[in-house]
Protein backbone atom coordinates (compact mmCIF):
# COMPACT_ATOMS: atom_id res chain seq x y z
CA UNK A 1 0.00 0.00 0.00
CA UNK A 2 1.05 3.89 -0.74
CA UNK A 3 1.61 5.90 2.40
CA UNK A 4 -0.65 9.24 2.60
CA UNK A 5 1.00 11.86 1.66
CA UNK A 6 0.28 15.51 0.67
CA UNK A 7 -1.26 14.29 -2.83
CA UNK A 8 -2.80 11.35 -1.47
CA UNK A 9 -4.99 12.74 1.47
CA UNK A 10 -7.07 10.48 3.41
CA UNK A 11 -10.42 11.94 3.31
CA UNK A 12 -12.08 8.91 4.52
CA UNK A 13 -11.93 5.65 6.84
CA UNK A 14 -14.24 2.51 6.06
CA UNK A 15 -14.84 0.54 8.96
CA UNK A 16 -15.41 -3.30 9.21
CA UNK A 17 -17.41 -4.04 12.51
CA UNK A 18 -16.76 -7.74 13.51
CA UNK A 19 -13.48 -8.32 14.83
CA UNK A 20 -12.32 -4.77 13.73
CA UNK A 21 -14.21 -1.86 15.01
CA UNK A 22 -15.04 -3.81 17.92
CA UNK A 23 -14.16 -6.95 18.66
CA UNK A 24 -16.35 -10.05 18.46
CA UNK A 25 -18.70 -11.16 15.91
CA UNK A 26 -22.35 -9.79 16.50
CA UNK A 27 -24.01 -12.57 14.17
CA UNK A 28 -22.31 -15.44 16.34
CA UNK A 29 -23.84 -13.93 19.50
CA UNK A 30 -20.54 -12.98 21.13
CA UNK A 31 -20.21 -10.45 23.93
CA UNK A 32 -19.25 -6.95 21.76
CA UNK A 33 -16.62 -4.50 23.15
CA UNK A 34 -15.14 -1.34 21.77
CA UNK A 35 -11.57 -1.14 22.25
CA UNK A 36 -10.67 2.19 24.06
CA UNK A 37 -8.11 2.89 21.29
CA UNK A 38 -10.85 2.59 18.92
CA UNK A 39 -12.95 4.69 20.51
CA UNK A 40 -10.41 7.70 20.75
CA UNK A 41 -9.21 6.90 16.91
CA UNK A 42 -12.71 7.36 15.66
CA UNK A 43 -13.44 10.61 17.70
CA UNK A 44 -9.40 12.27 16.20
CA UNK A 45 -10.39 11.63 12.97
CA UNK A 46 -13.84 12.92 13.03
CA UNK A 47 -12.54 15.90 14.88
CA UNK A 48 -9.87 16.25 12.32
CA UNK A 49 -12.42 16.27 9.15
CA UNK A 50 -11.74 12.42 8.23
CA UNK A 51 -14.99 11.36 7.32
CA UNK A 52 -15.65 7.87 8.53
CA UNK A 53 -18.22 5.62 7.15
CA UNK A 54 -18.88 1.43 7.80
CA UNK A 55 -18.85 -1.38 5.35
CA UNK A 56 -20.03 -4.23 7.13
CA UNK A 57 -21.32 -7.88 6.06
CA UNK A 58 -24.22 -8.17 8.99
CA UNK A 59 -27.92 -7.53 9.15
CA UNK A 60 -28.15 -3.72 9.17
CA UNK A 61 -30.88 -3.33 11.89
CA UNK A 62 -29.04 -5.27 14.79
CA UNK A 63 -25.95 -3.93 13.29
CA UNK A 64 -26.92 -0.08 13.69
CA UNK A 65 -28.62 -1.14 17.32
CA UNK A 66 -25.44 -1.89 18.52
CA UNK A 67 -23.17 1.15 17.00
CA UNK A 68 -26.14 3.06 18.85
CA UNK A 69 -25.84 1.54 22.19
CA UNK A 70 -21.84 2.07 21.63
CA UNK A 71 -22.41 5.57 20.95
CA UNK A 72 -20.57 5.49 17.76
CA UNK A 73 -23.73 5.85 15.21
CA UNK A 74 -23.21 9.65 14.69
CA UNK A 75 -19.85 9.40 13.46
CA UNK A 76 -20.34 6.96 10.39
CA UNK A 77 -22.55 8.54 7.14
CA UNK A 78 -24.19 6.06 5.12
CA UNK A 79 -23.16 2.73 6.79
CA UNK A 80 -23.14 -0.10 4.53
CA UNK A 81 -24.54 -2.97 6.12
CA UNK A 82 -25.59 -6.33 4.10
CA UNK A 83 -24.29 -8.84 1.67
CA UNK A 84 -22.92 -7.22 -1.15
CA UNK A 85 -19.30 -7.37 -1.77
CA UNK A 86 -16.96 -4.90 0.43
CA UNK A 87 -15.98 -3.50 -3.14
CA UNK A 88 -19.64 -2.63 -4.12
CA UNK A 89 -19.93 -1.40 -0.80
CA UNK A 90 -17.09 1.26 -1.32
CA UNK A 91 -18.60 2.02 -4.44
CA UNK A 92 -21.42 3.19 -3.37
CA UNK A 93 -19.88 5.75 -0.61
CA UNK A 94 -17.48 6.96 -3.16
CA UNK A 95 -20.27 8.04 -4.85
CA UNK A 96 -22.58 9.54 -2.38
CA UNK A 97 -19.47 10.98 -0.15
CA UNK A 98 -18.12 12.35 -3.86
CA UNK A 99 -14.89 11.27 -2.77
CA UNK A 100 -12.04 9.37 -5.33
CA UNK A 101 -10.83 6.03 -4.31
CA UNK A 102 -7.39 7.10 -3.64
CA UNK A 103 -8.53 9.17 -0.94
CA UNK A 104 -10.01 6.27 0.92
CA UNK A 105 -8.73 3.80 3.75
CA UNK A 106 -10.54 0.39 4.13
CA UNK A 107 -10.09 -1.32 7.42
CA UNK A 108 -10.74 -4.68 7.56
CA UNK A 109 -9.49 -7.61 9.61
CA UNK A 110 -10.27 -10.40 6.74
CA UNK A 111 -7.47 -10.90 4.76
CA UNK A 112 -10.29 -11.92 1.74
CA UNK A 113 -12.22 -8.95 1.94
CA UNK A 114 -8.83 -6.78 2.02
CA UNK A 115 -7.88 -8.46 -1.03
CA UNK A 116 -11.94 -8.32 -3.00
CA UNK A 117 -11.51 -4.57 -2.29
CA UNK A 118 -8.04 -4.46 -3.90
CA UNK A 119 -8.62 -6.08 -6.62
CA UNK A 120 -12.03 -3.92 -7.79
CA UNK A 121 -10.97 -0.66 -6.71
CA UNK A 122 -7.01 -1.05 -6.90
CA UNK A 123 -6.95 2.57 -5.31
CA UNK A 124 -8.19 1.98 -2.15
CA UNK A 125 -5.71 1.36 0.32
CA UNK A 126 -6.97 -1.46 2.74
CA UNK A 127 -5.26 -2.39 5.82
CA UNK A 128 -5.70 -3.85 9.17
CA UNK A 129 -6.49 -1.75 12.08
CA UNK A 130 -3.32 -2.21 13.87
CA UNK A 131 -1.95 -1.01 10.67
CA UNK A 132 -4.42 1.74 10.63
CA UNK A 133 -3.33 2.62 14.13
CA UNK A 134 0.22 2.58 13.16
CA UNK A 135 -0.66 4.93 10.22
CA UNK A 136 -1.97 7.27 12.43
CA UNK A 137 0.43 7.52 15.11
CA UNK A 138 3.26 7.73 12.71
CA UNK A 139 1.63 10.87 11.45
CA UNK A 140 0.82 9.51 8.40
CA UNK A 141 -3.41 10.50 8.00
CA UNK A 142 -4.20 13.28 9.93
CA UNK A 143 -4.13 16.63 8.29
CA UNK A 144 -1.21 19.13 9.85
CA UNK A 145 -3.65 22.05 9.88
CA UNK A 146 -7.41 21.69 10.11
CA UNK A 147 -9.65 24.47 9.92
CA UNK A 148 -13.08 25.20 11.48
CA UNK A 149 -15.00 23.56 8.49
CA UNK A 150 -12.96 20.56 8.26
CA UNK A 151 -13.61 19.98 12.19
CA UNK A 152 -17.64 20.13 11.40
CA UNK A 153 -17.08 18.63 8.02
CA UNK A 154 -19.25 15.19 8.84
CA UNK A 155 -21.70 17.46 10.28
CA UNK A 156 -21.83 19.70 7.15
CA UNK A 157 -22.58 16.26 5.53
CA UNK A 158 -25.49 15.28 7.61
CA UNK A 159 -26.94 18.98 7.11
CA UNK A 160 -26.52 18.54 3.64
CA UNK A 161 -28.33 15.43 3.18
CA UNK A 162 -31.04 16.25 5.72
CA UNK A 163 -31.78 19.21 3.66
CA UNK A 164 -31.52 17.75 0.50
CA UNK A 165 -34.44 15.65 1.59
CA UNK A 166 -36.35 18.77 2.66
CA UNK A 167 -35.48 19.91 -1.06
CA UNK A 168 -36.86 17.24 -2.74
CA UNK A 169 -39.82 16.77 -1.15
CA UNK A 170 -40.64 20.84 -1.28
CA UNK A 171 -43.44 22.31 -3.81
CA UNK A 172 -44.03 25.75 -3.89
CA UNK A 173 -42.50 29.01 -5.31
CA UNK A 174 -38.74 29.56 -5.01
CA UNK A 175 -39.00 32.22 -2.39
CA UNK A 176 -40.97 30.05 0.26
CA UNK A 177 -38.67 27.69 -0.47
CA UNK A 178 -35.90 29.61 0.73
CA UNK A 179 -38.09 30.82 3.72
CA UNK A 180 -38.29 27.78 4.91
CA UNK A 181 -34.81 26.79 5.29
CA UNK A 182 -34.74 29.98 8.25
CA UNK A 183 -31.27 31.11 6.79
CA UNK A 184 -28.70 32.97 8.99
CA UNK A 185 -25.78 34.66 7.04
CA UNK A 186 -22.77 35.92 9.43
CA UNK A 187 -20.28 38.64 8.14
CA UNK A 188 -17.24 39.26 9.87
CA UNK A 189 -14.00 40.05 9.43
CA UNK A 190 -11.33 37.77 8.43
CA UNK A 191 -8.60 36.88 10.86
CA UNK A 192 -5.56 34.11 11.17
CA UNK A 193 -7.77 31.28 11.60
CA UNK A 194 -9.98 32.07 8.14
CA UNK A 195 -7.15 32.34 6.10
CA UNK A 196 -6.72 28.47 4.45
CA UNK A 197 -9.93 28.60 3.88
CA UNK A 198 -10.38 31.63 2.22
CA UNK A 199 -7.21 30.82 0.05
CA UNK A 200 -8.89 27.89 -0.82
CA UNK A 201 -11.84 29.27 -1.99
CA UNK A 202 -10.12 31.94 -4.13
CA UNK A 203 -8.48 28.72 -5.76
CA UNK A 204 -11.66 26.50 -6.42
CA UNK A 205 -14.61 28.67 -6.72
CA UNK A 206 -15.10 29.63 -10.67
CA UNK A 207 -18.83 29.99 -10.75
CA UNK A 208 -19.89 32.44 -8.19
CA UNK A 209 -16.81 34.50 -8.49
CA UNK A 210 -16.76 38.17 -10.12
CA UNK A 211 -12.80 38.71 -10.58
CA UNK A 212 -11.03 35.59 -10.60
CA UNK A 213 -8.42 36.61 -8.59
CA UNK A 214 -6.87 34.09 -6.29
CA UNK A 215 -4.84 34.97 -3.19
CA UNK A 216 -2.46 32.60 -0.86
CA UNK A 217 -2.50 32.56 2.47
CA UNK A 218 0.49 35.16 2.58
CA UNK A 219 -1.08 37.49 0.18
CA UNK A 220 -4.34 37.27 2.50
CA UNK A 221 -2.64 37.47 5.67
CA UNK A 222 -1.27 40.38 4.40
CA UNK A 223 -4.49 42.11 3.04
CA UNK A 224 -6.16 41.80 6.70
CA UNK A 225 -3.72 43.81 8.30
CA UNK A 226 -3.78 46.44 5.58
CA UNK A 227 -5.40 49.63 7.14
CA UNK A 228 -6.48 50.37 3.09
CA UNK A 229 -7.97 46.83 2.79
CA UNK A 230 -11.06 45.10 4.14
CA UNK A 231 -11.49 41.52 4.47
CA UNK A 232 -14.34 39.36 5.03
CA UNK A 233 -15.59 35.56 5.36
CA UNK A 234 -19.20 34.77 4.76
CA UNK A 235 -21.05 32.01 6.76
CA UNK A 236 -24.39 30.28 6.27
CA UNK A 237 -26.65 28.56 8.60
CA UNK A 238 -30.19 27.28 7.97
CA UNK A 239 -32.29 24.96 9.83
CA UNK A 240 -30.63 21.89 8.83
CA UNK A 241 -27.21 22.91 10.40
CA UNK A 242 -24.18 24.71 8.98
CA UNK A 243 -23.07 25.26 5.53
CA UNK A 244 -19.64 26.80 6.85
CA UNK A 245 -17.72 29.11 5.80
CA UNK A 246 -19.24 29.93 1.95
CA UNK A 247 -18.39 33.66 1.12
CA UNK A 248 -15.21 36.02 0.97
CA UNK A 249 -15.09 39.12 -0.21
CA UNK A 250 -11.64 42.04 -0.27
CA UNK A 251 -11.94 45.47 -0.49
CA UNK A 252 -9.71 47.87 -0.75
CA UNK A 253 -11.15 50.86 1.19
CA UNK A 254 -10.36 54.84 1.35
CA UNK A 255 -12.85 57.54 0.10
CA UNK A 256 -14.24 54.76 -2.40
CA UNK A 257 -15.07 51.02 -0.82
CA UNK A 258 -14.08 48.65 -3.91
CA UNK A 259 -14.89 45.27 -4.25
CA UNK A 260 -12.08 43.57 -5.71
CA UNK A 261 -12.53 40.11 -4.94
CA UNK A 262 -16.67 38.49 -4.27
CA UNK A 263 -17.40 34.85 -4.50
CA UNK A 264 -19.57 32.36 -3.01
CA UNK A 265 -18.96 28.45 -2.59
CA UNK A 266 -21.04 26.59 -5.05
CA UNK A 267 -22.75 25.07 -2.04
CA UNK A 268 -25.20 27.25 -1.93
CA UNK A 269 -26.18 28.02 -5.58
CA UNK A 270 -29.80 28.89 -5.79
CA UNK A 271 -29.70 30.47 -2.03
CA UNK A 272 -29.69 33.84 -3.33
CA UNK A 273 -27.50 35.12 -0.12
CA UNK A 274 -25.23 36.59 -2.34
CA UNK A 275 -27.72 39.69 -2.48
CA UNK A 276 -27.40 39.96 1.47
CA UNK A 277 -23.61 39.80 0.83
CA UNK A 278 -23.13 42.79 -1.30
CA UNK A 279 -26.31 44.33 0.89
CA UNK A 280 -23.82 44.20 3.77
CA UNK A 281 -20.61 45.39 2.16
CA UNK A 282 -22.41 48.55 0.66
CA UNK A 283 -24.27 49.51 3.92
CA UNK A 284 -21.04 49.31 5.76
CA UNK A 285 -19.46 51.61 3.15
CA UNK A 286 -22.34 53.64 3.25
CA UNK A 287 -21.89 54.13 7.45
CA UNK A 288 -18.39 54.95 6.55
CA UNK A 289 -19.18 57.83 4.08
CA UNK A 290 -18.02 55.93 1.57
CA UNK A 291 -19.52 54.70 -1.68
CA UNK A 292 -19.89 51.39 -3.37
CA UNK A 293 -17.61 50.31 -6.39
CA UNK A 294 -17.44 46.64 -8.01
CA UNK A 295 -15.19 45.14 -10.42
CA UNK A 296 -16.45 42.36 -12.22
CA UNK A 297 -14.12 40.64 -14.85
CA UNK A 298 -16.56 38.32 -17.23
CA UNK A 299 -15.51 34.67 -17.96
CA UNK A 300 -17.80 31.58 -19.42
CA UNK A 301 -18.92 30.89 -16.04
CA UNK A 302 -19.95 33.83 -13.84
CA UNK A 303 -22.53 35.71 -15.36
CA UNK A 304 -24.64 34.58 -12.48
CA UNK A 305 -22.48 37.23 -10.06
CA UNK A 306 -22.79 40.13 -12.52
CA UNK A 307 -26.87 39.46 -12.58
CA UNK A 308 -26.55 39.84 -8.77
CA UNK A 309 -24.62 42.86 -8.46
CA UNK A 310 -26.83 44.65 -11.07
CA UNK A 311 -30.14 43.16 -9.50
CA UNK A 312 -28.74 45.19 -6.57
CA UNK A 313 -28.50 47.99 -8.24
CA UNK A 314 -25.08 48.36 -9.37
CA UNK A 315 -24.68 50.54 -12.62
CA UNK A 316 -22.05 49.71 -15.42
CA UNK A 317 -20.07 52.80 -14.86
CA UNK A 318 -17.26 52.01 -17.44
CA UNK A 319 -15.29 48.74 -19.05
CA UNK A 320 -12.44 48.03 -20.54
CA UNK A 321 -11.52 45.23 -22.61
CA UNK A 322 -11.11 42.40 -19.90
CA UNK A 323 -12.43 44.49 -16.75
CA UNK A 324 -16.41 46.09 -15.97
CA UNK A 325 -16.06 48.46 -13.25
CA UNK A 326 -20.03 49.07 -11.50
CA UNK A 327 -20.79 51.35 -8.59
CA UNK A 328 -23.71 51.60 -6.07
CA UNK A 329 -25.93 55.30 -6.99
CA UNK A 330 -25.74 56.99 -4.02
CA UNK A 331 -29.72 57.10 -3.42
CA UNK A 332 -29.98 53.16 -3.63
CA UNK A 333 -29.45 50.92 -0.30
CA UNK A 334 -29.10 47.65 -1.51
CA UNK A 335 -31.67 45.19 -0.29
CA UNK A 336 -31.16 42.03 1.87
CA UNK A 337 -33.85 39.28 0.96
CA UNK A 338 -36.71 38.98 3.53
CA UNK A 339 -35.45 35.09 3.70
CA UNK A 340 -32.10 36.04 5.08
CA UNK A 341 -31.52 36.74 8.44
CA UNK A 342 -27.77 39.28 8.02
CA UNK A 343 -25.75 39.22 11.28
CA UNK A 344 -22.05 41.53 11.20
CA UNK A 345 -19.91 42.85 13.05
CA UNK A 346 -20.96 46.13 11.79
CA UNK A 347 -24.62 46.01 12.89
CA UNK A 348 -25.17 50.00 12.86
CA UNK A 349 -24.41 49.77 9.25
CA UNK A 350 -26.85 47.17 8.59
CA UNK A 351 -29.70 48.63 10.93
CA UNK A 352 -29.68 51.56 8.85
CA UNK A 353 -30.91 50.14 5.60
CA UNK A 354 -34.43 48.07 4.89
CA UNK A 355 -34.50 44.50 4.73
CA UNK A 356 -36.85 44.62 1.61
CA UNK A 357 -38.21 46.92 -0.71
CA UNK A 358 -36.46 49.47 -2.76
CA UNK A 359 -35.18 52.33 -1.33
CA UNK A 360 -34.57 55.13 -3.09
CA UNK B 1 -34.64 41.29 -40.17
CA UNK B 2 -38.10 41.92 -42.66
CA UNK B 3 -40.95 42.79 -41.02
CA UNK B 4 -42.19 39.84 -42.59
CA UNK B 5 -40.35 37.09 -40.74
CA UNK B 6 -39.63 38.98 -37.45
CA UNK B 7 -41.47 37.65 -34.63
CA UNK B 8 -44.77 39.92 -33.78
CA UNK B 9 -45.09 41.23 -29.94
CA UNK B 10 -47.72 38.61 -29.49
CA UNK B 11 -45.69 36.37 -30.77
CA UNK B 12 -42.39 36.74 -28.41
CA UNK B 13 -44.95 37.12 -25.51
CA UNK B 14 -46.43 33.71 -26.08
CA UNK B 15 -42.94 32.04 -26.25
CA UNK B 16 -41.79 33.55 -23.43
CA UNK B 17 -44.48 32.88 -21.73
CA UNK B 18 -44.35 28.84 -22.30
CA UNK B 19 -40.90 29.18 -21.49
CA UNK B 20 -41.41 30.96 -17.83
CA UNK B 21 -44.24 28.47 -17.51
CA UNK B 22 -41.75 25.72 -18.00
CA UNK B 23 -38.71 27.26 -15.83
CA UNK B 24 -41.17 27.81 -12.83
CA UNK B 25 -43.45 24.53 -13.35
CA UNK B 26 -46.27 27.01 -12.24
CA UNK B 27 -49.39 26.88 -14.47
CA UNK B 28 -51.10 29.87 -14.82
CA UNK B 29 -48.29 32.55 -14.67
CA UNK B 30 -49.82 35.88 -15.78
CA UNK B 31 -47.88 38.55 -17.98
CA UNK B 32 -47.20 41.26 -15.20
CA UNK B 33 -46.50 39.01 -12.28
CA UNK B 34 -43.65 39.98 -10.19
CA UNK B 35 -41.11 36.65 -10.95
CA UNK B 36 -38.07 37.28 -9.35
CA UNK B 37 -39.10 40.38 -6.80
CA UNK B 38 -42.53 37.58 -5.99
CA UNK B 39 -40.34 34.92 -5.07
CA UNK B 40 -42.00 32.80 -8.12
CA UNK B 41 -38.32 32.53 -9.13
CA UNK B 42 -34.69 32.84 -7.95
CA UNK B 43 -32.21 34.93 -9.32
CA UNK B 44 -30.31 32.62 -11.04
CA UNK B 45 -33.49 31.90 -13.36
CA UNK B 46 -32.32 35.46 -14.95
CA UNK B 47 -29.23 33.51 -16.48
CA UNK B 48 -31.35 30.68 -17.51
CA UNK B 49 -33.58 33.57 -18.81
CA UNK B 50 -30.92 35.06 -20.68
CA UNK B 51 -29.65 32.19 -22.36
CA UNK B 52 -33.23 31.22 -23.90
CA UNK B 53 -34.11 34.27 -25.09
CA UNK B 54 -30.27 35.04 -27.05
CA UNK B 55 -30.72 31.35 -28.71
CA UNK B 56 -34.59 31.83 -29.42
CA UNK B 57 -34.44 34.59 -30.55
CA UNK B 58 -30.84 35.20 -31.81
CA UNK B 59 -30.33 38.21 -29.68
CA UNK B 60 -27.81 39.76 -27.49
CA UNK B 61 -28.62 40.82 -23.65
CA UNK B 62 -25.95 42.94 -23.01
CA UNK B 63 -24.92 43.85 -19.15
CA UNK B 64 -26.58 46.90 -19.37
CA UNK B 65 -30.13 44.74 -19.80
CA UNK B 66 -29.56 42.87 -16.56
CA UNK B 67 -31.75 45.23 -15.29
CA UNK B 68 -34.29 43.41 -12.34
CA UNK B 69 -37.22 44.92 -14.44
CA UNK B 70 -36.09 43.49 -17.68
CA UNK B 71 -36.11 39.48 -15.54
CA UNK B 72 -38.90 40.50 -13.29
CA UNK B 73 -41.95 39.09 -15.28
CA UNK B 74 -43.08 37.84 -18.88
CA UNK B 75 -44.07 41.40 -19.82
CA UNK B 76 -40.81 42.70 -18.88
CA UNK B 77 -38.57 39.77 -20.86
CA UNK B 78 -40.58 39.72 -23.53
CA UNK B 79 -40.57 43.74 -23.86
CA UNK B 80 -36.59 43.26 -23.90
CA UNK B 81 -36.60 41.20 -26.58
CA UNK B 82 -39.21 43.14 -28.43
CA UNK B 83 -36.52 46.25 -28.08
CA UNK B 84 -33.07 43.72 -29.01
CA UNK B 85 -34.88 42.39 -31.75
CA UNK B 86 -36.00 45.44 -33.23
CA UNK B 87 -32.44 46.98 -32.88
Amino acid sequence: MTPATAENTVKCVVWDLDDTLWDGTLLEGDELHVPDANRTLVRVLDEHGILQSVASRNEPGPAEDRLRGFGLDKYFLHPQLGWSAKSASLRTLLEVLNISADSVLFVDDSEFERAEVARELPEVRCVTREKLHELVAGGRVLPRQVTADAARRREMYQAEDRRRGHEETFQGPAEEFLSSLGMTLRVRDATEGDLDRAAELTRRTHQLNTTGITFDRDELAELVRDPGHWVIVAELDDRFGTYGTIGLAVLSTGPEWTIRLLLMSCRVMGRNVGTALIAALARTAAAHGARTVAHFRPTDRNRQMLVTYRFAGFAVASRSEDRIVLTMPDDRIPVVPRYVRLVTEDTAAVLSGPTQGVTR
Amino acid sequence: MTAQNAPTDEEIVAVVREFITRLSGHPDIEDDWPLISGGVLDSIAAVQMVDFVERTFHVEVTDEDLELLNFDSVRGLAALVTRRVAA
